[in-house]
């Protein structure tokens, strides 16, 4: 396989866009993201979206797929906010190494079965309003 | 599509804004008075933990032109790591300053690292070396690549120090070996500092460490063209330590050398270095001699030098030689040193001598004063000195005025009679000045007057409470080259954007100048400059307008000059919409809840010993004296510091202690000949808060509000935002479990000021004494501080008496720690000057002691003070910061104003 | 056979190394440099144990944070004695100034982090792509790496939506691509696979930015 330097000297490379907006579209609920193994948390988890990568890791798999048949050659796993630090906000903080292993995966795993399925008609995406990195504009 | 687009090795570094280091730059001056062993100054600042001060040493590095700012907190007595971090984060919130890329200085790479923390832009590393081996010095070049630092590299390895050509450049090329190949570094990233001796010691084998580094420098430069070299070049002159002379004329005279041997970067007081070309020549020869070891004796000769430099300053006093030189020459003394004792006679000769009285003036007294000029503009003579030497020049030139008026009518009349066209010439450039409307402060409008008046500008002052209309009127009769206007209270700011307008519509074409201490650098980027566009400058004092006025009338600077200045406002104008997005405020109804609160169950109010006004007239001038505050008197003069170590300042403290004896005896003469009459009248009513923003006075004509603002910023948690308000009890209320039965509680009220002031300012003026005349005039600035000052101590012992036995000294004065404040209306914490409406009709101000208010409500004589009283122990200073619409319009409402007006006056405190 | 990558995206945190949350004591700072470090540090371990191709260091509106995810990489790879992975390196420019959040102009901001030696520098998010124009020119002057640019779907509107279209996008980013200013493109807050997709078709027909030719010896 060709590495991402002889890529880069060939074609303008495309990158993926905002994974946040993409979530939003499936509507889901504090239960949806808390999934079997948080369902007792104790603080609310809704809006944590890289938390997703370990309770809802298909849908997250499903959307990098949307991205790579859409022409993406680069996609970003879901860890924007998968640190420390920045899972401080849920007591998550312990989960940050997990969070980020599980995003991995996903986006892996997404290659790996866009790349068996390539010969099938890639699929399009839709239309949207979003959210992303918003989230950075709060400051503690 | 372009060509390829080629990236050369440059050395880059970045504060906010890049510094890139192209061949072409020649010399970057790295400024080293941030630096706790190089600058007592500095030490004692951080030592005493003052790094709002330190900060602004750091400033003027940046001001004097340093392109990078050297920090180095390696003390014995501080915790460097904590020192270090603390002044670079900051320096963070600087943005004037932290624009420049930092270097880091210590011997302590802990110290190192901790400062590697702190910085956002690419900074260097000062330094590393091979002095504990190369395994050390390997893991300490990985960890400053890491960070991406630059590094200087010290010519040191376990020898020791390299101080010969020889080895210095082996232990660079060894390490720059190491550092390439093994760490990785760019070479461009790699910066040498080959060690800068002292030489002249009167050891002999110190006397070729000048060439070594030279020499040194020239080879790495060939083998290592991308590196740089850098050094600490004052070590050069450690020998000629307390002869700044001499040390100044060898820096300059070693940087010329290495710098053509390609030292590409120095660490140097960038504000003091001397021009190589105007160095005196002898000096500079001898400097050469010894830097280059041309001449055994070169040491010995150098040294002779020093000595005659160093005499000269011990005699001056009493030389009277000049005295016996040629007129021109004792024109120029008297000139340079202030001596008005002979500048009669002397004038009277020249006029004698010379065919026409205006030679004179153009002659030796121009020649006069452009060294004058000089000197202040390269930092060899002070404002005081300047002040005088413009003394002598206005009593010179009024003995000569009445022999050019007499001139110019016989010409006028041979004109007429032949029937020729006068045609005088056109004279030098002119500047206006004017205290702008409703203000009457112009101290430091005089100042500037004279400085400039000093290089040769004929200055109009229109004086003070000018209208926009007298002052572009006047403008235009006079066909005048620069307008400068000043002012002190915030309203003043309003009148210049409104003047600022004025000259567009009006399409003036001639530059503006904004100065007072009001006034600032961000408000005139931010409100003046998009108001007019022929060019709007902020100058700080004095000094800076020289410069400033230079360049507006230079025809060739003068494209450049405010295209740079529109740059650097339009900068600070994002920098300000940027700020405004951090500054958080919190709404009003959110800050009333969190303000501060007192135990007032326990507090015992102490009723006032006077009830009702109480009026002062002629109170004892003596018994004021003792209450001044000199620090702000030497700010006045642009000395700053602290006072009495002013008096004894390496650079400044000779002047001022002059300067200060001269004030000493005039405050003598002000209290013997009763030159000033000091009148002033206090206060006192019941009063209670409304547990929110209105306090409520019972006075003989019924109930008064007083209403107060209270600060919006978002704070770190239990920290309470603060209103005056909150210092007075609040009304009997059973929820807040205030009753009534411990007493209700007291505010004051006073009013000072200093009358006669103006006689003296106008004797000195007619005398054309304009030392005398700024003197006088800071003085009763002084004067009336120390009597509010005075009273307030009076007060609090015994007219109100809330602290019967208080005893501090006035130095415990001056850093207020007495019980107890008294804010002044139009000040931080109460910057509604329309307060000071209420507070003159309270203590019937102008009718018993005789201060009048202008339209901007500025007081009127200026030294005038007034404020209120507050007794509650824990009530304090503090500054209202800004504030929001709600607490804007909830305040109008209080008040009874327009939203618009209140708007008006708080206008400082919205944006 | 063509695959594609996968970049394990390190975002900026809700805590910042060069500004003070407190208005009153600017000297303040809520988090220090080890701990950001230490948080990095810990993402990547994570992002490299599960298998990415590529670090993004993305939305950078303080460079110090970013700089401490530099040195957290840095340290990583020394201390696993892996081969480095690839690193990109994204910044927020957050209004018309052309300067970071934490001050820095775009210049300042790329001098301070190619220590990282990245294989590309970029922007992305804050800005639509029509106001990430001159920034991404600017750029693509500056940079000895690849170019990357990702902006958000225009500015949002007043509810904080993005509306801008799909080939609205992809218009502009196509005009970057005929300029040669980018190596990599994309969406940020708003941009959805339609967007991608338009993006892609735009982009196709043009060469990549010629990496600029990076001289060893100063010019005479």
């Amino acid at each position: 396989m060709k590495t991402i330097h002889d890529r880069l000297k060939e074609k303008i490379l495309i990158i993926d866009g905002a994974m946040g907006t993409m979530i939003q579209r499936h509507k889901l609920e504090e239960k949806d993201y808390r999934g079997e193994r948080f369902k007792d948390w104790h603080k609310d988890v809704k809006g944590n979206n890289d938390l997703l990568s370990i309770t809802q890791p298909d849908i997250i798999e499903k959307i990098h797929l949307q991205y790579l048949d859409a022409g993406a050659d680069i996609i970003e796993t879901n860890t924007f906010s998968s640190t420390t630090i920045a899972m401080a906000d849920y007591d998550m903080q312990s989960l940050a190494y997990e969070l980020n292993v599980a995003a991995a995966k996903c986006a892996r795993n997404a290659v790996t079965k866009f790349l068996e399925s390539r010969k099938v008609s890639p699929m399009g995406g839709g239309v949207g309003g979003g959210f992303c990195c918003r989230r950075h504009r709060s400051f503690k | 599509m372009s060509d390829t687009i080629q990236i050369q090795p440059f050395l880059r570094l970045a504060g906010l804004e890049p510094l890139v280091v192209r061949p072409e730059t020649n010399f970057v001056n790295v400024g080293e008075r941030t630096n706790v062993t190089g600058s007592k100054k500095f030490a004692r600042l951080i030592r005493e933990d003052k790094y709002e001060e330190a900060l602004s040493v750091a400033r003027q590095q940046v001001e004097n032109g340093a392109q990078i700012l050297d920090v180095n907190m390696d003390d014995a007595l501080l915790d460097g790591e904590k020192a270090m971090t603390t002044f670079l984060n900051l320096l963070q919130a600087e943005p004037d300053i932290a624009k420049i890329p930092v270097m880091i200085d210590s011997s302590k790479f802990n110290i190192i690292e901790a400062g590697l923390k702190c910085v956002q832009g690419k900074c260097i590393v000062n330094s590393i070396s091979m002095k504990e081996g190369e395994e050390k010095f390997i893991e300490q070049a990985i960890i400053c690549k890491s960070y991406g630092a630059s590094v200087i590299v010290m010519a040191f390895d376990e020898k020791g120090q390299a101080d010969t050509q020889d080895r210095k450049v082996k232990i660079c090329e060894k390490a720059y070996k190491i550092l390439t190949e093994k760490v990785g570094y760019d070479p461009q990233d790699i910066i040498f500092d080959p060690n800068i001796f002292a030489i002249a010691t009167g050891i002999e084998e110190h006397n070729n460490y000048g060439v070594d580094f030279i020499e040194a420098t020239r080879i790495i430069k060939q083998k290592m063209p991308l590196t740089k070299v850098s050094g600490g070049v004052s070590n050069i002159s450690f020998s000629f330590r307390g002869n700044d002379t001499v040390r100044d004329a060898m820096h300059s005279v070693f940087l010329y050398h290495a710098i053509k041997a390609g030292m590409g970067m120095g660490i140097v007081n960038a504000g003091q270095l001397q021009v190589y070309e105007q160095i005196e020549p002898q000096l500079k020869e001898l400097c050469e001699d010894v830097i280059l070891n041309r001449d055994l004796e070169s040491t010995d000769k150098l040294l002779g030098f020093a000595e005659t430099v160093k005499q000269k300053g011990k005699v001056e006093v009493k030389d009277q030689a000049w005295r016996s030189e040629p007129v021109e020459k004792r024109l120029s003394h008297a000139l340079v040193n202030g001596i008005t004792d002979y500048i009669d006679a002397d004038t009277e000769e020249a006029r004698l001598k010379y065919s026409k009285p205006l030679d004179v003036i153009e002659g030796p007294l121009m020649d006069g004063m452009n060294i004058v000029g000089d000197l202040f503009g390269s930092g060899k003579m002070f404002l005081p000195q300047v002040v005088k030497s413009a003394r002598v020049m206005k009593k010179s030139v009024a003995i000569l005025t009445p022999y050019i008026e007499a001139e110019k009518e016989e010409r006028r009349i041979a004109h007429v009679a032949a029937g020729t066209k006068n045609e005088e010439g056109a004279g030098a450039a002119k500047i206006l000045l004017a205290t702008v409307k409703g203000d009457v402060h112009d101290i430091g409008k005089n100042i500037v007057g004279v400085v400039l008046g000093c290089n040769g500008y004929d200055i109009i002052d229109l004086g003070v409470m000018v209208s926009a209309d007298k002052i572009l009127q006047a403008a235009k009769e006079n066909n005048v080259d620069i307008i400068g206007l000043s002012g002190l209270i915030t309203p003043s700011l309003d009148e210049m954007v409104h003047i600022a307008k004025e000259m567009k519509r009006q399409h003036f074409e001639i530059p503006l100048l904004i100065g007072g201490a009001t006034t600032s650098r961000m408000h005139t980027a931010v409100r003046i400059a998009p108001e007019y566009d022929n060019g709007v400058l902020h100058v700080l004092d004095a000094s800076r307008s020289v410069t400033a006025v230079g360049s507006l009338l230079s025809k060739e600077q003068k494209p450049d000059f405010l295209k740079n200045v529109k740059v650097e406002y339009s900068n600070l104008q994002t920098q300000f919409s940027n700020k405004q997005k951090y500054k958080v405020l919190i709404p009003y109804e959110e800050a009333v809840v969190t303000k501060e609160y007192f135990d007032w169950k326990n507090y015992q109010p102490v009723k006032p010993a006077v009830d009702g006004i109480k009026v002062f007239k002629d109170f004892d001038l003596g018994t004021i004296a003792e209450y001044i505050d000199w620090g702000p008197f030497f700010i006045g003069w642009e000395m700053p510091g602290r006072f009495p170590e002013v008096l004894t300042d390496k650079i400044f403290g000779a002047e001022a202690t002059r300067l200060y004896n001269d004030a000493k005896k005039m405050v003598k003469t002000i209290i013997d000949k009763k030159w000033f009459s000091a009148n002033g009248t206090i206060g006192f009513w019941e009063a209670n808060s409304n547990n929110k923003d209105t306090i409520t006075l019972q006075t003989d004509n019924g109930e008064v509000n007083l209403e107060s603002l209270r600060q919006q910023m978002k704070k770190a948690i239990g920290q309470p935002t603060y209103s005056l308000s909150d210092f007075v009890k609040p009304s009997p209320s059973p929820r807040l479990d205030i009753d009534s039965e411990k007493g209700t509680d007291y505010m004051g009220a006073f009013a000072v000021c200093i009358q006669g002031a103006r006689e003296h300012i106008d004797r000195f003026a007619a005398d054309n004494d304009e030392y005398n005349k700024i003197l006088v005039q800071i003085l009763a600035d002084r004067f009336v501080e120390a009597f509010a000052e005075c009273l307030h101590q009076q007060v609090r012992k015994k007219y109100w008496g809330y602290v019967k036995d208080e005893a501090l000294s006035n130095d415990q004065l001056i850093k207020e720690e007495y019980k107890g404040i008294r804010p002044a209306p139009g000040y931080p914490a109460c910057p509604d000057h329309t307060e000071k409406l209420k507070l003159f009709s309270l203590l019937n101000v102008t009718e018993n002691i005789g201060i009048e208010l202008t339209e901007s409500l500025a007081m009127n004589p200026p030294a005038s003070v007034c404020g209120w009283y507050f007794a509650h122990p824990e009530s304090h200073y503090f500054g209202l910061g800004k504030i929001g619409r709600d607490q804007l319009e909830d305040y109008a409402k209080r008040k009874n104003m327009p939203l618009e007006e209140m708007e008006k006056w708080l206008r400082p405190n919205m944006e | 056979m063509e695959g594609a990558f996968v970049a394990g995206a390190i975002g900026p945190l809700n805590k910042t190394l060069s500004l003070s949350p407190d208005v009153n004591n600017p000297g303040y700072r809520a988090v220090t440099f080890d701990e950001v470090a230490g948080a990095y540090y810990e993402q990547i371990k994570g992002l490299v144990d599960g298998g990415v191709d590529i670090l993004l260091i993305e939305t950078i509106f303080d460079t110090l944070n970013a700089k401490a995810a530099i040195y957290a990489i840095k340290k990583y790879f020394r201390d696993t004695k892996q081969k480095e992975l690839p690193i990109m390196i994204s910044g927020t420019i957050t209004d018309a100034s052309g300067r970071t959040l934490s001050g820095q102009t775009l210049e300042a901001f790329y001098i301070s982090v190619s220590h990282a030696k990245p294989l590309s520098i970029g922007l992305n998010c804050a800005l639509g792509a029509k106001e990430m124009r001159p920034h991404i020119e600017e750029l693509s002057q500056l940079a000895s790496c690849y170019t990357s640019a990702y902006p958000n779907a225009g500015l949002p509107n007043a509810f904080g939506e993005y509306d801008e279209q799909p080939h609205e996008t992809a218009h502009i980013i196509e005009e970057w691509a005929a300029e040669g200013f980018v190596n990599i493109v994309g969406g940020c807050c708003g941009t959805t696979p339609d967007h991608i997709k338009h993006i892609a078709e735009q982009v196709k027909k043009y060469k990549t930015r010629e990496l600029p030719a990076l001289e060893e010896e100063l010019a005479v």
